[in-house]
């Protein structure tokens, strides 16, 4: 079968993006906050993708559709909510992030507490952890992409995936922790 | 029972998602199960990591899908091929061309230069030990893995995070160790391969900076020597 380049184009659009849809909404709306916003930030980032279908070098659909995505997603924000991109992972935020650690690393939950709470708490909890926190445990934990996958998608060392998807749930613990008392 | 330190905080989480080599996820597990708090702060682990998975991936509504859909019908509807032009022999696309050339007999001689003044490695039953060593640390299965396919790199041996293997002392026992554990090879880190005799093999520091390696055999077994400064720095049966 003889296809064009736009027949083509489209054909691989099928196979590389459309399946992945729901794991780009996913990440989108962890990032922007918003269902909503996440679906136009998505038609956004397909559209970036469809143009760059070409590019793809094979090498997972998935890490390279969110690639885009976040990518998408950060300019988004720059554009409608230029506050919360600035505010977002700096070095203020971080220490302030760090010192809670340092006084309880492990925020020492009980299991049985964390298992019973309920839906709404986890996604508060999710929704106030620090961008950097959260993407990272959204990729793995959502998106389940793997520590070698997420490190190369956002060009850091595999031991900050580590510590930044041990520091998100820790600090989830620690919310559901506080909600419970 | 001890406390959890904030390095085997970071292992818990890699075993809970499946992201250590077999070796260290053996070994991890077998702690677990000798000590408590390090089970309990391993279940609390998995409780968080099931609840956030919990929550899902939101799904395509038929409006979305149907945005989605229309982004490859109205690029096939706007997109209109250019008409070919007439190239003039002073049009660019000449010189770009003829630079093209230039580049492609460059590259083509730069390589065939490199090629056969490349350096040609001499691969030992010593780098293959090691290699193979190495691979055993990143399956996700202490066993082999049979296949026909020999020349195909497996992505199974590439999706676990390489970790050295705990190292027992067996001095104690009679068991002489070797003074220098191997940290590189051919400029490359690998794990730590120092393991006591008589079934150890150690290949010492590569960088000739550092030391010199005089290896020879004997009786079937490597006996590898390392010299620093004049003085002996290691030694291994």
């Amino acid at each position: 079968m003889n296809l064009n380049a736009s027949e083509q184009s489209a054909e691989l659009f099928r196979q590389i993006v459309v399946p992945h849809l729901p794991d780009a909404l996913a990440l989108a709306r962890w990032l922007t906050g918003s269902v909503h916003d996440a679906e136009d930030v998505v038609q956004e980032a397909s559209i970036r993708a469809f143009k760059a279908i070409e590019s793809y070098e094979g090498r997972g659909p998935r890490p390279w559709l969110l690639s885009i995505v976040r990518n998408t997603c950060f300019t988004w924000l720059a554009k409608n909510r230029p506050k919360e991109i600035v505010l977002a992972g700096t070095s203020a935020e971080m220490d302030e992030t760090e010192i809670g650690l340092q006084e309880d690393p492990r925020l020492d939950p009980e299991a049985d507490l964390i298992r019973k709470a309920d839906m709404a708490a986890i996604e508060s909890a999710v929704g106030v952890l620090p961008r950097i926190y959260r993407e990272v445990l959204i990729l793995h934990d959502i998106n389940d992409l793997s520590y070698k996958e997420i490190a190369a998608m956002l060009s850091i060392p595999i031991g900050t995936v580590m510590s930044r998807l041990s520091r998100a749930r820790g600090q989830i613990a620690a919310h559901i922790e506080q909600a419970a008392s | 029972m001890t406390e959890v330190s904030s390095s085997e905080y970071l292992l818990l989480h890699a075993l809970a998602d499946g992201e250590l080599d077999a070796a260290a996820a053996m070994s991890l597990e077998a702690r677990l199960a000798a000590d408590p708090v390090l089970a309990a702060e391993y279940a609390r682990i998995l409780a968080v990591k099931e609840r956030t998975k919990a929550l899902g991936k939101p799904t395509v509504s038929p409006d979305f899908a149907a945005r989605i859909a229309a982004i490859t019908s109205d690029a096939k509807s706007t997109s209109a091929r250019p008409q070919a032009r007439i190239l003039s022999f002073d049009h660019p696309s000449w010189r770009a061309l003829a630079a093209s050339v230039v580049l492609t007999a460059f590259a083509a001689s730069g390589g065939t230069y490199l090629l056969s003044s490349a350096p040609h490695y001499d691969f030992s039953v010593e780098d293959q030990v090691a290699n193979d060593h190495h691979r055993s640390l990143l399956a996700t299965s202490p066993i082999d893995v049979v296949s026909t396919d020999r020349h195909t790199v497996k992505p199974w041996l590439d999706q676990k995070l390489g970790m050295s293997p705990p190292t027992a002392d067996l001095s104690a026992a009679g068991f002489p160790a070797c003074r220098r554990p191997c940290r590189c090879r051919r400029g490359r880190r690998c794990p730590d391969t120092r393991l006591w005799a008589p079934e150890a093999f150690d290949f010492g520091c590569c960088d000739p900076a550092q030391g010199r390696r005089d290896a020879k055999r004997r009786a079937g077994f490597q006996d590898g020597r390392w010299l620093q400064h004049g003085r002996l720095d290691g030694e291994r049966f």
